[in-house]
């Protein structure tokens, strides 16, 4: 069992990554947007991994990503972010038979609508503090919430794909 | 000291959180930077290498547009050829007699592996790196303009600040009347740059060409930039806004060259001797 929950998360891990720097950041479109779905990583850790291990492989992914887009470490201080927001958010939207019998959180036990909230809050902080620490001031904020807001409804989207194709029974 | 170790093993997630985010804004706050070399970049080893095979299969995408650009490149040099033989004859009737700053230039070829116009401070990677000649702070352009400056090199890859950087300043010039200004990004659409600081007693064309005024040593003049397709006058400024379409389009680039100014250790020198005065 675990270790099938460990080779899963270490296929996420590489495939997402390979996926966004190969793939994603090479889609070029006229307006400069685009979506960071391996935030789906973080988004899909277990519920029993060890706070300070995600803290670890958000920011490990996070600064490979940036390895490959010349950003800075900005993807690992979000990702960080986002891993370090995860617990408390998955805490607050507990439902009321909590997550017990699951490994991970998906879409199948706990309902679509709980998993649109969850990925959308998570992926919208991660692509706000990203985007703001990208353009790093507060001139045409509109611009920057409208590039964020656009990014992350696609990334959502990918997100929503991803779960409709690969949920697995017991999530 | 017990207690103190309690206490951190309690709140063990808040502080690795806070030294990860300290981590990550020192590298942010420094990364800009120039030449500071750190391996959180695409011209590492591993990157470099990834991106390289990466680039082999997609490639194979645009083979048709790689294609016709390299085929119209051609054509124009038979032209340039062609034009040339007419004065090989006469050095008096080149118009260009005396002023040989333009050909004093090697050019590298490079091919770009990476590429992205998504962000505001964009770069793009290159398959050559120092082993090939290739320095910091050369300029790169592609058969129909300006494309960037080499920020960082490694021995196989280098990284390229590309015009699409909102960081990045060019001097400008244009072609027809001599007027001189910068030229930028403002980051909202990758055909477009601006041309700023063009007084409006200037008489600027839609249409004319903006070309690099040779004034920095990272380019030559004449490399084309783009073309003037709007030009406002703003009540109460003294300079123009004037929007440009880039020559290049940046969404599919493939082969560039990276210019090798050979006389620019000796324009830096006895720039930097002259400012001392």
């Amino acid at each position: 069992m675990l270790t099938k929950v460990l080779r899963s998360n270490l296929i996420r891990f590489l495939g997402l990554l390979f996926f966004q720097v190969i793939i994603l950041n090479e889609i070029h479109v006229h307006v400069p947007i685009i979506p960071y779905f391996y935030v789906l990583f973080i988004i899909l850790m277990p519920f029993g991994i060890s706070p300070a291990l995600s803290l670890i492989l958000a920011f490990a992914l996070g600064l490979s990503v940036d390895m490959f887009s010349n950003t800075g470490a900005i993807h690992a201080a979000a990702a960080v972010l986002v891993a370090f927001v995860r617990p408390y958010t998955l805490k607050a939207m507990k439902p009321v038979m909590g997550y017990e019998d699951l490994v991970r959180p998906g879409m199948r036990k706990l309902g679509f609508s709980w998993f649109v909230m969850y990925s959308a809050l998570l992926i919208i902080l991660h692509h706000f503090a990203l985007y703001f620490l990208e353009v790093f001031t507060f001139t045409e904020v509109l611009f920057t919430l409208s590039r964020i807001m656009g990014s992350s409804l696609i990334t959502l989207f990918l997100v929503l794909i991803f779960e409709f194709l690969f949920q697995s029974k017991n999530n | 000291m017990y207690k103190l170790f309690l206490f951190i093993l309690r709140f063990h997630f808040v502080f690795l959180f806070l030294g990860l985010q300290t981590l990550c804004f020192v590298v942010i706050f420094n990364y800009n930077n120039y030449h500071r070399s750190y391996f959180i970049n695409t011209s590492n080893f591993i990157s470099g290498h990834t991106l390289n095979a990466a680039s082999r299969f997609w490639s194979y995408l645009n083979l048709v547009e790689v294609n016709e650009n390299l085929s119209n490149e051609n054509a124009n040099l038979q032209m340039q050829v062609q034009n040339n033989q007419g004065y090989s004859n006469s050095v008096v009737s080149n118009p260009n007699f005396g002023d040989d700053s333009t050909n004093l230039n090697n050019l590298i070829p490079a091919k770009v592996i990476n590429n992205s116009i998504g962000n505001q401070h964009n770069y793009f990677t290159l398959n050559k790196g120092s082993n090939h000649g290739i320095t910091p702070d050369m300029g790169v352009i592609a058969p129909s303009g300006l494309v960037g400056i080499v920020k960082q090199v490694s021995r196989n890859f280098s990284t390229v600040v590309s015009i699409l950087n909102t960081r990045i300043k060019i001097g400008g010039r244009i072609g027809e009347n001599e007027f001189t200004g910068t030229v930028i990004w403002k980051g909202h659409d990758s055909r477009k740059l601006n041309l700023e600081t063009i007084p409006v007693h200037a008489d600027v064309r839609v249409g004319s060409n903006v070309v690099t005024s040779g004034y920095s040593s990272i380019f030559p003049e004449n490399i084309l930039i783009g073309e003037i397709t709007s030009v406002k006058e703003i009540p109460g400024s003294a300079f123009y806004e004037i929007e440009l379409t880039l020559s290049t389009n940046m969404q599919s680039l493939n082969y560039v060259y990276v210019t090798d100014f050979i006389l620019k250790t000796e324009k830096d020198n006895l720039e930097s001797e002259s400012y001392a005065d």
